[in-house]
C-alpha cells in the first residue's frame, strides 16, 4: 500500500507539538471575516425613508400654453422681469416638467425657446426638476442646452445628482459643458471636476472661461488657485480644508445603487460605478466601509478598488480594509487600497501579511500597499523579501518597494537586473524599469542633474500617444532603456543623488 | 501526566488505523500551482501553443498596454489578467488577480480548481482524470461549454450572439471549442488534444473564413453583399476597437491608387453616442450599393466601371490613412472581388 506523506501528517504532528516548546513560528491566523447582505437591506431602509416619487400627470393644453407663455416672456422680457416666468413655473411645479422636457428634445421650437424651456424647468426647483435636468445632460444633443443644464443643476442644491453629475464627466466630450458640470459639482462640495476644468483651462488657455471658473471655484472653496484645491482634493483632505455639506437619505441612497451596480455582470456598468464612486467625497466613505462587509464578493472587491481609486479621501474605511485582509477574496484588494489610502496604521497588516504561508495574492498585494506607503520603516522587512527563494514576483515587488521606501540607491541594480532578465523569468520588465524611472525622477527632484538627464531620455523614447507599438517596437523601447539605465547607473550610484 | 500519555498513545493508534486502511497515494493532496511556467514540463506542446495565443499576451500586448495606458485604467484588468474561472464562478464574471499578471489569461485561469474548505490547494482540472500525472487532474465537462468563457467573452456579448445563430440553435451545432480550440492530431490517442493556441480575429485564416465577399451589377450600378458565413456569433465580436471596413475603387494597374471607404462594421464605445452597432451577425447578408461617399452617400457608381472592392480588418477603429487601408498598422485585408462589366 502506498501511503502518502499527507497520511503521516497527524503523527508528525503530535510528535512536534509533544517534543517542542511554544516558541514555534506561529502560522497565519485561520481566516475569519463574517460577511452579511448589507447593500440590499439599506436600499430597502432608504427607499422606504425616502418614499415613491409621486407620478405627474399627462400635461393638459392649458399647461403646454403656459409653458409657452412663459418660454416667450422669459425671452423677451426686459432684465430683472424674468424672475416673474421663473415664480410662475415654480408656482406650477412638477406639472410643467414633461412639457419642458418635451420642447427640448422636441425638433419644432428654436434653440432660444429650447434654452429658455431649460432655464425654467431648472426654474421648477423639485428633485423632480433635478431629474429632468439629469436626463437632458444624458440625451439631449444639442450641447448648449446640456451646458444650460449643467450649469443651473448645481444651482438647485439637491446632492443626490452628484453621482450623476461624475459619470457625466467621464463621457461628456464637449469642452462648452464639462466646466459648467465641474462648477455644479462645486456648488456641491464635489471637487472632482476641478481637475477637467484645469484640462481644459490648459487647452483653451488663461483667458478663457475654464480659466476664469477654475479660479472662482478655487475662490469660492477658500483656496488661492485651482491647483492648490486640486492638490488638496486628490490628497484626500486629511485636514478638513474643503468645505463638506451633510448628506441627504437621496444622496445616500445614490451611492447604495452604484455600489448595487458593483454586481452586475457586465462591466460597462462596474466600470461606471467604480470611477463614479472613486470620484464621491468623504462623506461616502462611510458607506463604502460598510459594503466592505456585504456577502457578494464582487461588492467586497469592488469597494475595496473604489477606496483605493480614492486615494487618501478613502482613510476612513482604513479600519474595515485591515479587517478584509482576513476575507480570501478581499484581501489582496484590501492590502493595495490600505497602501493608497495611505491609512496610518496599515503598515503592521501589511508586513504581517507579507509573511510565509500566506496567500501569494496577498503577500504580493501586502507589498504593493507598501510600496504605496513608502515608510521608511517597512525596509527591512522588504529587504528579506528580496532573497525569497521560490517567489521571484515577490522579491521584485519587494525591491521596487524599496525604492518608493527612499532606498532606490540601494535597489537599482538589482531592478536593472530584474528587468534584462525577466524574459527569462517571467516576470514583467516593465514595473522595475517603472521603479527605476520613478527613482531618477525622484533623484531629479532634488537636483540631481543626471538622473534628470537619464529621466527626460526615457521619457523621449515613449510610445506616440494614439499609435499603438508593434511588439518589435515595444521590445526595441525596453532595451534602449534597460541600456540607459545600464550606462548610467554607476555614475548615477557614485554621483550624490 | 498518565490523561495526557493515554490521549496521545489514542491519537496515535488512530493515526495508525488511518494510515493503514486510508486512501493510498493518488488522495495525496494537490499541490499548489503558481504559475503557467510549471505546466511547460509535462504540457510542451499545449504550452508552446497557448504562449503563441492572444491569451499568453492578453497583459503584454503593446496595443492592449497602448489602449489601457499600461493598465493604468485598472478596469481592463478583471479580464486581462483573470483570477481563475472556477474559483469566480462558470458563466460569473471574473475578478482580477494579483499574482503573474505577466502571464495574461494563463493556465490557471482556467484550470485551477479553489482550494478546499480546509484551506488545502483543490488541484486542477482536465478533460480527463489522471491520477498519474503529476497535477493529477479532476476531469471537469464545464470546460469545454461556452459558460466557461462567457465570464470574459459575454461582456461584449459574444456568446450571447452565439446563443443566438445558427451555430447553437441549428442542427449542426458548433460551439465555442470547435472553432477557437480545435483538435490536434485527431487520429493520435497519444498526443491528441485542444489547441490552445486560440484562433481568432489574430488569425487571417479565421478572418478569411468568416467572410464572404461578392458583388454584381443592377440597374446599371455596382452592389457588394458582404456576408458573416463562419462565425458564431457577430462579426468583428468583443472588443469594441475592433473593426472591419469595406473600400472600392476603380480597377487598375496602380496598386498605390486611393481606395473610397465604403462601410464600417463595428459596434460603438459606450461614450460614441451618435456611432451605430453595425456588427454583422452570424448568417447576415449585408448588400451595399457602391457610392461615391461612405455608407450610401455621394452618387451610385456606374458598373460600366471596372472595380475592386476589399474588405479590411484592424484591431483599431482609427485609420491613420483612410485612402490606403493596407498602409495602416496592422490591417489585414480579408476579403477582395474585382467587379466588371
Amino acid at each position: 500500500m502506498n501511503h502518502s506523506v499527507f497520511t503521516l501528517a497527524p503523527a508528525m504532528g503530535l510528535v512536534a507539538m509533544a517534543s517542542c516548546g511554544a516558541n514555534e513560528t506561529p502560522a497565519p491566523a485561520a481566516m475569519t471575516f463574517a460577511t452579511r447582505s448589507i447593500v440590499a437591506p439599506a436600499l430597502e431602509r432608504l427607499d422606504k425613508a425616502i418614499g415613491e416619487p409621486t407620478p405627474i400627470p399627462a400635461p393638459t393644453e392649458e399647461l403646454r400654453d403656459l409653458a409657452d407663455n412663459l418660454i416667450v416672456f422669459l425671452n423677451t422680457a426686459g432684465p430683472g422681469m424674468s424672475d416673474a416666468a421663473f415664480d410662475d413655473a415654480k408656482a406650477q411645479g412638477d406639472s410643467l416638467l414633461p412639457v419642458f422636457a418635451g420642447i427640448l428634445s422636441g425638433t419644432s421650437n428654436t434653440d432660444d425657446e429650447k434654452r429658455a424651456a431649460a432655464r425654467l424647468l431648472a426654474g421648477v426647483g423639485t428633485p423632480a426638476a433635478a431629474q429632468y435636468l439629469l436626463g437632458q445632460l444624458e440625451s439631449n444633443r444639442d450641447e448648449g442646452i446640456r451646458a444650460i443644464c449643467a450649469w443651473k443643476i448645481g444651482d438647485m442644491g439637491f446632492d443626490f445628482v452628484i453621482p450623476s453629475l461624475v459619470k457625466r464627466l467621464k463621457y461628456e466630450k464637449a469642452r462648452s459643458v464639462t466646466p459648467w458640470l465641474a462648477l455644479s459639482l462645486s456648488k456641491l462640495d464635489n471637487f472632482a471636476g476641478v481637475a477637467y476644468l484645469i484640462t481644459v483651462a490648459n487647452l483653451d488657455g488663461t483667458d478663457s472661461d475654464a480659466a476664469a471658473q477654475l479660479q472662482g471655484i478655487a475662490i469660492e472653496a477658500g483656496f488661492s488657485d485651482g491647483y492648490a484645491l486640486n492638490s488638496v482634493w486628490l490628497a484626500g483632505d486629511l485636514d478638513n480644508k474643503l468645505p463638506q455639506s451633510p448628506r441627504s437619505q437621496r444622496y445616500e441612497r445614490e451611492v447604495w445603487r452604484l455600489i448595487d451596480h458593483l454586481q452586475d455582470f457586465q462591466l460597462r456598468g462596474v466600470d461606471d460605478s467604480r470611477f463614479v464612486l472613486s470620484s464621491l467625497g468623504k462623506s461616502a466613505v462611510p458607506i463604502l466601509g460598510q459594503a466592505l462587509h456585504d456577502e457578494s464578493s464582487y461588492v467586497r472587491s469592488h469597494v475595496a478598488q473604489v477606496l483605493l481609486r480614492m486615494g487618501g479621501r478613502g482613510q476612513g474605511a482604513g479600519g474595515d480594509l485591515i479587517a478584509g485582509l482576513n476575507d480570501n477574496i478581499l484581501a489582496p484588494y484590501a492590502a493595495e487600497a490600505l497602501g493608497a489610502i495611505k491609512f496610518p496604521s496599515a503598515e503592521s497588516a501589511l508586513l504581517r501579511s507579507t509573511g510565509v504561508g500566506f496567500d501569494p495574492g496577498l503577500r504580493l498585494a501586502a507589498v504593493r500597499g507598501l510600496k504605496q506607503l513608502g515608510l521608511d520603516s517597512s525596509a527591512p522587512a522588504l529587504r528579506e523579501l528580496l532573497a525569497e527563494p521560490d517567489f521571484p514576483e515577490l522579491a521584485q515587488a519587494a525591491a521596487e518597494a524599496l525604492v518608493t521606501c527612499g532606498y532606490g540607491d540601494e535597489v537599482a541594480g538589482k531592478l536593472l537586473s530584474i528587468a534584462s532578465g525577466a524574459a527569462d523569468s517571467g516576470l514583467d520588465p516593465d514595473t522595475s524599469l517603472w521603479a527605476l524611472r520613478w527613482w531618477v525622477a525622484d533623484r531629479s527632484l532634488g537636483g540631481d542633474e543626471l538622473a534628470a538627464q537619464v529621466k527626460n531620455a526615457y521619457d523621449a523614447l515613449a510610445p506616440i500617444p494614439g499609435i499603438p507599438p508593434t511588439t518589435q517596437e515595444d521590445r526595441q523601447r525596453r532595451q534602449e532603456r534597460l541600456a540607459l539605465f545600464t550606462k548610467a547607473l554607476q555614475n548615477l550610484l557614485e554621483s550624490d543623488g | 501526566m498518565q490523561k495526557v500519555l493515554g490521549v496521545f498513545v489514542a491519537l496515535l493508534a488512530i493515526w495508525f488505523l488511518i494510515a493503514l486502511l486510508g486512501p493510498s497515494g493518488d488522495a495525496e493532496p494537490a499541490r499548489a500551482w503558481k504559475s503557467s511556467a510549471e505546466c511547460m514540463d509535462c504540457h510542451s506542446e499545449i504550452y508552446a501553443e497557448w504562449q503563441d495565443s492572444q491569451h499568453s499576451k492578453s497583459w503584454t500586448n503593446p496595443l492592449v498596454r497602448e489602449r489601457s495606458g499600461d493598465f493604468a485604467n485598472q478596469d481592463c484588468i478583471d479580464c486581462h489578467a483573470p483570477r481563475p474561472v472556477f474559483i469566480t464562478g462558470i458563466a460569473e464574471r471574473v475578478l482580477p488577480r494579483s499574482t503573474q499578471r505577466n502571464e495574461g489569461v494563463d493556465c490557471l485561469a482556467c484550470h485551477q480548481l479553489p482550494n478546499h474548505p480546509d484551506g488545502t490547494p483543490g488541484g486542477v482540472a482536465g478533460g480527463v482524470r489522471n491520477s498519474e500525472a503529476p497535477c493529477r487532474p479532476e476531469e471537469r465537462r464545464e470546460l469545454v461549454r461556452p459558460d466557461f468563457c462567457a465570464g470574459c467573452h459575454n461582456q461584449h456579448k459574444t456568446v450571447d450572439q452565439w446563443r443566438a445563430s445558427e451555430f447553437a440553435t441549428g442542427i449542426d451545432k458548433e460551439d465555442c471549442l470547435d472553432c477557437h480550440m480545435p483538435w490536434v492530431n485527431p487520429e493520435d490517442k497519444a498526443t491528441r488534444h485542444r489547441s490552445h493556441a486560440f484562433p481568432g480575429g489574430n488569425a487571417t485564416y479565421m478572418l478569411e473564413r468568416a467572410i464572404s465577399l461578392t458583388g454584381e451589377a443592377r440597374d446599371g450600378v455596382w452592389y457588394a453583399t458582404v456576408t458573416n458565413i463562419g462565425a458564431g456569433h457577430s462579426f468583428p465580436t468583443d472588443e469594441r476597437s475592433r473593426t472591419a471596413d469595406v473600400f472600392w475603387r476603380p480597377l487598375s494597374e496602380d496598386e498605390g491608387a486611393p481606395w473610397n471607404h465604403l462601410h464600417r462594421i463595428r459596434s460603438p464605445y459606450r461614450d460614441e453616442v451618435d456611432v451605430p452597432d453595425t456588427l454583422l451577425l452570424s448568417g447576415e447578408a449585408r448588400e451595399l450599393a457602391i457610392t461615391s461617399e461612405s455608407e450610401g452617400a455621394g452618387t451610385a457608381v456606374s458598373s460600366d466601371t471596372p472595380i475592386e472592392v476589399a474588405l479590411y480588418y484592424r484591431r483599431t477603429p482609427i485609420w491613420e490613412d483612410l485612402a490606403h487601408p493596407g498602409a495602416n498598422r496592422g490591417a489585414v485585408q480579408v476579403a477582395r472581388v474585382e467587379l466588371k462589366p
